[in-house]
């Protein structure tokens, strides 16, 4: 994601060129050294900082963007934030929602900006139908349905990577890309006030992953000569919802889904109408409206100019040019810098990484028990 | 009861199994007010014909047409033979006032085609009917589109496309050539360009032969067609087009919107109009055309159960035997044998264009004269 990041951020003056504030890339650090190096030769940045807190302490850097395994995100924001510096943390943030809480009461506490990296809320598909929901148009929101599925670990050689373990994901797929499902469901009907869910783990043992290995299938690091060990989180989950609005979600994530490499849809229905979305078709979103019963169905609406925040990345000017994946890091980034030179909260900031991790917790708590679970919010948050 | 209204048919390649299939499903679907029931084949090869008899169930089998057309239980003809045989029996049937359902295309020219209509017309005031097989027309998705571009919802339709893609040509094919052409076996398209509202003027085609086996005639050609009243149609056919089975994608772009259609999902119409791009939600419907209230669709199941391929010569049948037996023309929306001959003039259009390298004329290939039947 460091890469993601980096190339959204050496992409912004171009695609923004009214920014108030552009981007510099300083530093960059990571444990494997190589991996710093070739990220700080690909992207321009101007040097790679021995350790986090060479990189958090520096005088040069304003703001810190912490994308490492859930576990290991807390010390560094809160170190950036008593360094007074500016943190964009990529989701999940933490383990729990109360890490999650500490880590936006120190950046409340030292007045610096916090942004969530929760990318597809920023797809211009996504967000127009984020609109057409808030301006009614679907009516009242009745149930909504999403499923991230893909097959990186339905190979039993995928080694045991920290996507594997508790002690550093803080959970299995459900805390990893169940927490899009839970960020886009938010962010398109409301808050969500109780849980129920399954979870299930289909390859328990896996390869001890080599010293350099990379990536959500361990490339480029071998298959360690060490043995296996044991995997402690899920590899699958389901979950039911109970929006505080009163409608119901359907949520399922599966990283053993075999065909699908990333897939992430998203359906809404409402009481007037319908809108659906596929990460498979980034670019545009189904909606079905009152109408003509002659010619009733969905519509396959092209992401055009005049949807949230589109103009900028359809560079060809008209709809019909895709934005693709990276087109959504970009408008969220455009709009933390925006944010950042106007002195106020990011949209999709830590406030959102406690709510997220909030109905997470409760996910986990409901698949273990096998009780309807309510989402508990730590105080102050 | 009243008698049941026999029909004969004339052929027994496959398309024969699909109009059984229509006949005998008929009574399922709809009530006619008359039983119906296949009397007769008739067929020239013996073995085939005799074996197709049986398998869709008719006792009566002839290698005589004569024989079949003149027989008092059949009192509507079915003509589903290969083109070559289309007009004697037509005529002879159509000459006894017995009602002829036949097979695209009409004629093997635009003359034998101008002849069989001119047949037809003869006997229509004494309200004998005849349909030409352009079942495609009856898909529920294509009734939709015709309804659609003749409510003007549309605007004026100014481009017209269709494309036929299949390679059965290349790949197995089940059946030895026989020197059919591809301009007149997918004669669909040509068809469908009239089916929704667009009138030719002048066509400039090229074609090719893609195949090497078989007899020198073409199996592609793309054509571009000049419209009345302004506007721009093509038209893209191809036997050898490897991967696809049945393509047959139709599209109008009007003034004031669009749709379109595959045969391969030929539930679905998908129909965009401008007017919806004001407030941001603009883009082609996804139409799944099984509703009660969609043209032709009340007869069968509730909405969102699909149709298959068959159901098109059902609808066919249905409608044409509705006339019969109640005394009533065709409806507007099944082809007559005046579509017929129309295809057949574009199809000679396009084979001439093709063959001469010239844009071809609509006016030029009109037939005012039919030439004399042949003995």
């Amino acid at each position: 994601m460091a890469g993601v990041h980096s190339a959204a951020l050496v992409n912004l003056p171009g695609l923004y060129p009214d920014l108030a504030r552009r981007p510099r890339l300083v530093a960059v650090a990571d444990v494997n050294l190589n991996l710093a190096k070739a990220l700080a030769d690909r992207f321009g940045y101007e040097r790679v900082a021995p350790d986090a807190e060479a990189l958090v302490g520096a005088d040069d850097i304003d703001l810190v963007v912490a994308c490492l395994p859930p576990a290991l995100n807390r010390p560094v924001v809160l170190a950036a934030a008593a360094a007074g510096k500016d943190v964009v943390c990529e989701k999940p943030m933490a383990e729990s929602a109360e890490d999650a809480a500490e880590m936006l009461r120190a950046c409340q506490a030292a007045k610096v900006f916090h942004g969530l990296g929760a990318g597809y809320r920023w797809s211009p598909a996504v967000r127009a139908i984020g609109q057409i929901v808030r301006d009614g148009e679907l009516g009242t929101i009745r149930s909504l349905r999403a499923s991230f599925m893909l097959d990186y670990a339905a190979d039993p050689d995928v080694p045991l990577l920290w996507r594997f373990q508790k002690r550093l994901a803080g959970g299995g797929i459900a805390i990893d890309t169940g927490y899009h499902l839970v960020d886009c469901a938010r962010f398109l009907v409301g808050e969500i006030a109780s849980v129920q869910a399954m979870s299930a783990t289909f390859i328990t043992e896996r390869p001890l992953p080599g010293a350099d290995a990379v990536g959500n299938r361990g490339a480029g690091g071998g298959l360690s000569t060490r043995g296996t060990g044991p995997v402690d989180v899920e590899d699958a989950a389901a979950a039911l919802v109970a929006f505080e609005g009163g409608a119901y979600g359907v949520l399922e994530t599966s990283r053993v889904a075999i065909g699908r490499r990333i897939s992430f849809t998203i359906e809404v229905y409402g009481s007037r109408g319908s809108a659906y979305w596929d990460l498979e078709r980034p670019d545009e979103f189904g909606v079905c409206l009152p109408g003509d019963a002659f010619t009733f169905g969905f519509r396959r609406v092209l992401v055009n100019p005049g949807h949230p925040g589109a103009a900028e990345l359809l560079i060809g000017g008209t709809d019909g040019t895709s934005i693709g994946w990276l087109g959504q890091e970009c408008a969220m980034w455009a709009e933390f810098m925006t944010a950042i030179a106007e002195g106020r909260s990011g949209s999709a900031d830590f406030t959102d990484g406690v709510r997220d991790s909030a109905v997470l917790d409760a996910l986990y708590r409901a698949a273990e028990s096998g009780t309807r679970t309510a989402v508990v919010v730590p105080a102050g948050t | 009861m009243t008698a049941a209204l026999g029909i004969g048919i004339i052929g027994a390649g496959w398309i024969t199994r699909a109009h059984a299939l229509a006949i005998r499903t008929l009574p399922h679907l709809d009530a006619l007010g008359r039983p119906v029931r296949i009397t007769m084949l008739a067929a020239r090869n013996p073995e085939r014909g005799a074996a197709m008899a049986g398998r869709i169930g008719v006792e009566a089998f002839t290698t005589d047409w004569r024989e079949l057309v003149e027989d008092p239980t059949v009192h509507v003809v079915a003509n589903l033979t290969a083109v070559a045989g289309h007009r004697a029996p037509t005529e002879a049937a159509l000459a006894l006032g017995k009602p002829v359902l036949c097979e695209k295309p009409l004629g093997v020219d635009r003359l034998e085609a101008r002849a069989l209509a001119d047949a037809a017309a003869a006997v229509a005031t004494t309200g004998v009917q005849a349909a030409c097989g352009f079942n495609y027309r009856y898909l529920p998705a294509m009734r939709l589109a015709r309804e659609i571009v003749l409510s003007g919802r549309l605007g004026r339709i100014v481009r017209f496309r269709a494309a036929y893609l299949q390679d059965h040509a290349i790949v197995a094919s089940p059946r030895p050539p026989n020197g059919s052409r591809a301009v007149t076996d997918y004669a669909h398209v040509v068809d469908f360009l009239r089916y929704l509202g667009c009138e030719a003027l002048a066509v400039q085609a090229m074609s090719a032969k893609l195949v090497e086996a078989g007899p020198d005639v073409e199996d592609a050609y793309v054509a571009a067609v000049d419209l009345r009243g302004g506007g721009l149609a093509s038209l893209e056919v191809s036997r050898a087009a490897l991967g696809w089975k049945g393509r047959q994608v139709v599209e109008a772009n009007g003034t004031l919107g669009s749709l379109w259609w595959n045969m391969e999902d030929l539930n679905r119409l998908h129909v965009f109009y401008a007017a919806d791009e004001a407030d941001g939600t603009g883009g082609f419907r996804d139409v799944l055309v099984t509703q009660p209230d969609h043209p032709g669709l009340g007869p069968w199941w509730p909405a969102g159960h699909t149709l298959g391929w068959e159901s098109s010569f059902i609808q066919e049948w249905h409608d044409f035997l509705s006339a019969v037996i109640n005394g009533h023309p065709i409806p507007a929306h099944q082809a007559t044998f005046e579509d017929g001959y129309e295809a057949a003039v574009l199809c000679d259009a396009i084979l001439t264009s093709a063959l001469e390298g010239r844009r071809v004329t609509i006016q030029e290939m009109a037939v005012e004269h039919p030439p004399a039947v042949p003995n």
